[in-house]
């Protein structure tokens, strides 16, 4: 297993705001989501995912309400709002034209 | 969009701040359900229990560490962020209690203190009255050379300089009396038995005030009319509330006088009472129903010679008040000749010209409180200004010392990580948090002070001619300007000096702090502010110290005066005969009826009255030479003693206790029908006779032709007004009640009693007997002479009293500097006392050293204060008796109070000091 990368908190808010978009998870799913649907690649350090959930719930584009998980016990789970989905519009956008960017200057020819 | 954020986050906010425990233990729940889920996973996979915990753990990070993040990512909230560093802020203050409550202390004292004194002094110097254009009113006074005033003009002066003058856009006349038994018609009504304040004014006295009813109207020109013939009366709002249980229908009620019915014509809107500051008045009823309310009188009081009206009046617009304090004295001057007479000597033209008539500007009312206290409220101010800046830089040297002692904190706090900005905010915090608490206790102080002196200013003397009015009411409130500017000024020193080590931490590091190195001279250095400030605060304690010191001799010597009477076992009942509107000849009858009542009371011992009023506080002007008397047979030979013609009952000295060193008293024989007699007093007789022998002697008074009164006694000088009569106390002659002219004099009456006993046992007893004598009899007061000279130097005690206490709390508070300031010196010099006490100083070695330092701070402040305390006694010095301004005991009395006091606050620090185990100090390097 490669070592997984480090990521910017700036791409870790437009992550966890994909996933939430896809549908409702708690924490727990979403770090467990994140490293099966990007082959391992992408491995979030726990700890830090919290943090960064907690922020963007102040921020008011995650909601979160305590649910009966799979296995019956208490979880709570996270949702997009309709304030977050315009944001992750955004984050999208930006992340595009950065990525968009550092192909073209990865791309340059070597002398 | 902004607010769809909004509805989304505050709940959120709101709920982190208020159920923050609830959220924590989400927190924790949701971090746990995490790790479970991780084992769970990592077991499921076949990795043993305890490892997968393990792994758990370790992939998640500091579990703490993380928490804290999440916390952080919530206090973002600037709302939150100040409630955690507010109660930050609480939970140190409550770790330095001492500190706490000394500068919170000192805080209040200060903002309290001075909105009280300002307070008082806005409500009697600066509140403006409730009229139209304030500034054009002026009141008149008399200017008599060489040193008198009279505010109290006749009704002919008033009238030509109304007609004669074109400056004026109009002027009235007014005076007031207290009157008692007044009825009132209608519900709620009834016969009241006290005192309401009736003024008499003219027509035109609300036009020219510019002041408008609230209900029905006020008096008008058209009221001006017929001697009698005009019964309508304006009230006060304060009167309706008070008397009237705020009814509502007041207007065309009757009110009902001495037997004459007033209709009541208006109500005046609630804050106006005329313009006499500290005398409100209850009711206002024309100049033409003079006599209906002075029934006492048996003539209209239109003469030249009946000078009684206050005259105020209303300066046309365009002219300037110089303009017309001139036109006014041309005016004035005519009349003046006019009245000399065209056979007027040149001496009487002289004098003539060189009166005056002067416009006072009368925006703020016509207070003769005001200008008697002018200078006593200034010497308040500056004592409380004074006790402000004490209270300001005592704050200041605790922050300082206290900011001193945290430098470690300071450092270790930024070391770890804090930000700069972060630190200062929270001082900021503390600072505000200090200077709201200061502000709360000062707000509270302000209340009680104000009430406490206002209170202290309404005491004092009553005085007694015929029926005037005399109570003093006062109506300050906390005054919110001043206690907006003081809170301003102690929460910037608060805040200010709370910022300073932040200020100086982000100049100079903190480095020194944490490694103690270099910690001596930079604390030292900035320590010297400290030290200046402690000196300049000793030097404000002795000059509060001092003039408390010469306030309270003051007062003692006032106290203990020789009054020239027997002070023990005597009662004065003020009573007012006018009010029962009995004639001039019932008066005597009334008179008799009353002391023979009082006569029978078993215990009482004589009992008699005189027409003046004892100890009234009344001090006699400086009069011009006159002749008080000629003595048959002998030239004229004319004083400047201002002369007392005193009416008495028979036995008036014994009652008083006033010695006769010769001749009888009067007795009942000695009245209008036989021949003329006079008791005189010793420097009356000194004057006129020298060393000879007086009684028996016929002398004539005023405008006698021929000398036939005989002198029957001659009667030990007495003090009458108050202790500080001194040089000026008017020589006296005393006369039989029922003497030729004591027709119009006695109208009021002070019953003098003395008894065998305490007289305050018979007092109850005595007013009932009075009371009993003449029901309609209103009893103002029954006194001893310690009431009335309590009465009389209230003001005196009041000042002595507020000295006292701002030279408590100014010694207060340096000494608390003092220490502040010595304790961190000391804590500072640890290591260095340490390294003395191992080189073989003895403790009281270490003691002296670290004393001399607080001495000589102390000697230092005492130093930089006496020239001051000198310039501020200089200030007040026509407010002392019996001390001089540069006395020297007292100078030297509150130099050594102080050095005392001061030396047992550097005592502490100082023992601490000494006890000081080498070794302990040697390892901590401080």
């Amino acid at each position: 297993m490669s070592k997984p990368t480090d990521l910017v908190q700036g791409t870790l808010d437009l992550l966890i705001l994909k996933m939430l978009a896809l549908e409702s998870l708690n924490g727990w799913s979403i770090s467990q989501r994140l490293t099966q649907l990007s082959n391992d690649v992408l491995q979030v350090s726990d700890g830090s995912l919290y943090p960064a959930l907690h922020k963007l719930e102040q921020g008011g584009w995650i909601t979160s309400e305590w649910r009966p998980s799979e296995n019956n016990r208490r979880a709570k789970f996270y949702s997009l709002t309709r304030l977050g989905r315009r944001e992750l519009e955004r984050e999208k956008a930006n992340w595009n034209r950065l990525s968009a960017a550092i192909s073209m200057v990865v791309r340059l020819q070597e002398a | 969009m902004r607010i769809e954020h909004w509805q989304l986050t505050l709940p959120l906010r709101l709920r982190s701040i208020f159920r923050r425990a609830r959220v924590e233990e989400e927190l924790d729940e949701e971090i746990r359900y995490h790790i479970d889920q991780h084992v769970q996973h990592l077991v499921a996979r076949g990795v043993a229990p305890g490892e997968a915990m393990r792994i758990a753990l370790a992939r998640f990070g500091g579990i703490e560490r993380r928490k804290d993040e999440v916390r952080d990512t919530r206090a973002m909230t600037s709302l939150e962020q100040l409630g955690r560093d507010i109660s930050y802020a609480l939970r140190t203050l409550h770790h330095s209690p001492i500190f706490t409550a000394v500068t919170v202390l000192s805080l209040g004292l200060g903002i309290g203190a001075t909105t009280s004194v300002f307070g008082v002094i806005d409500a009697l110097v600066l509140r403006r009255l409730p009229v139209h254009a304030p500034d054009r009113l002026v009141t008149l006074r008399e200017m008599l050379p060489p040193a008198r005033t009279n505010d109290e003009l006749a009704y002919e002066t008033y009238t030509r300089l109304r007609d004669e003058t074109g400056v004026l856009s109009g002027l009235a006349a007014m005076n007031m009396f207290d009157r008692s038994n007044i009825a009132v018609s209608g519900v709620g009504a009834g016969i009241d038995a006290g005192r309401a304040r009736v003024a008499i004014v003219t027509g035109n006295y609300f036009e020219v005030l510019g002041a408008t009813a609230r209900m029905g109207r006020t008096l008008s020109a058209s009221d001006d009319g017929a001697l009698g013939k005009l019964p309508v009366a304006v009230i006060s709002d304060a009167y309706r509330k008070r008397r009237l249980g705020n009814a509502p229908d007041v207007v065309g009620r009757k009110l009902t006088l001495n037997g004459t019915a007033f209709d009541i014509v208006g109500v005046m809107p609630p804050g106006f009472t005329g313009h006499w500051v500290e005398r409100p008045a209850d009711i206002w009823v024309p100049f033409a129903m003079h006599q209906q309310v002075i029934v006492e009188l048996p003539y209209a009081l239109t003469h030249r010679n009946d000078m009684w009206l206050h005259l105020v009046g209303r300066v046309r617009p365009g002219v300037t008040m110089e303009q017309a304090q001139v036109a006014v004295q041309a005016v004035y001057q005519r009349i003046m000749k006019d009245w000399a007479g065209p056979a007027a000597t040149a001496d009487e033209l002289r004098e003539v010209a060189g009166q005056r008539l002067s416009l006072t500007s009368s925006g703020h009312g016509y207070s003769p409180r005001r200008e008697a206290l002018a200078k006593a409220l200034a010497a308040l101010s500056m004592v409380v200004g004074l006790v402000l800046l004490v209270a300001c830089t005592n704050v200041a040297v605790l922050l300082l010392a206290r900011a001193a002692r945290r430098e470690r904190e300071m450092a270790v706090r930024l070391a770890i990580g804090a930000g700069r900005g972060r630190l200062a905010r929270q001082l900021l915090t503390e600072s505000v948090v200090l200077a709201v608490l200061g502000g709360a206790v000062g707000v509270i102080l302000s209340m009680w002070g104000t009430s406490m002196l206002s209170a202290g200013l309404t005491a004092g003397p009553v005085e007694m001619f015929w029926g005037r009015s005399s109570w003093i009411t006062f109506d300050a409130h906390v005054n919110a300007r001043a206690l907006a500017v003081t809170a301003a000024i102690c929460l910037t020193t608060g805040i200010v000096f709370g910022l300073a080590p932040a200020v100086r931490g982000a100049r100079v590091g903190f480095a020194h702090a944490l490694t103690g190195r270099g910690a001596a001279t930079s604390a030292v250095r900035r320590f010297r502010l400290g030290k200046a400030l402690v000196v300049i605060q000793v030097a404000l304690s002795i000059v509060v110290v001092m003039a408390a010191g010469l306030f309270i001799r003051t007062l003692r010597n006032l106290d203990r005066r020789e009054l020239g009477f027997d002070r023990n076992g005597v009662l004065f009942v003020w009573t007012q005969p006018s009010a029962t509107g009995a004639s001039p000849s019932q008066l005597r009858e009334l008179w008799r009826t009353v002391l023979d009542r009082v006569s029978s009371i078993p215990g009482v011992v004589a009992a008699s009255a005189s027409n003046g009023a004892m100890l009234n506080g009344f001090i006699p002007p400086v009069a011009r030479a006159s002749n008080i008397l000629f003595v048959k047979g002998q030239p004229p030979k004319p004083t400047n003693r201002t002369a007392w013609r005193t009416f008495v009952a028979p036995r008036y000295f014994e009652a008083m206790g006033i010695p006769l060193v010769a001749g009888r008293e009067f007795t009942e024989r000695d009245n209008d029908m036989s021949a003329r007699t006079v008791i005189i007093s010793e420097s009356v007789a000194r004057h006129y006779f020298g060393g000879e022998n007086s009684v028996g002697r016929f002398v004539g008074f005023g405008s006698d032709s021929v000398a036939d009164t005989e002198i029957i006694g001659v009667a030990r000088d007495v003090i009458e007004g108050t202790p500080r009569e001194g040089a000026l106390a008017p020589m006296r002659t005393y006369f039989s009640y029922r003497d030729r002219e004591s027709a119009r004099r006695i109208a009021i009456m002070m019953a003098v009693v003395r008894t065998a006993g305490d007289p305050r046992t018979l007092a109850a007893r005595v007013r009932r007997e009075v009371q009993a004598a003449s029901p309609a009899l209103p009893v103002l007061e029954v006194d001893t002479v310690d009431d009335r000279l309590a009465d009389v130097l209230a003001q005196d005690r009041l000042i002595a009293t507020i000295a006292a206490f701002f030279a408590g709390l100014a010694t207060l508070l340096a000494c608390l500097g003092l220490y502040g300031v010595i304790a961190y010196t000391t804590a500072r010099r640890t290591s260095e006392i340490g390294v003395r006490v191992a080189l073989g100083a003895s403790h009281r070695r270490i003691l002296g050293m670290v004393l001399s330092e607080g001495v000589a701070l102390t000697l230092a402040g005492i130093a930089v204060g006496v020239p001051i305390a000198l310039v501020v006694a200089r200030l007040v010095s026509d407010r002392l008796f019996g001390v001089t301004a540069t006395d020297t005991p007292t100078m030297v009395g509150a130099a050594v109070l102080l050095l005392a006091v001061t030396v047992v606050a550097a005592l502490i620090p100082a023992r601490r000091a000494a006890r000081v185990d080498p070794m302990t100090a040697l390892r901590a390097n401080t």
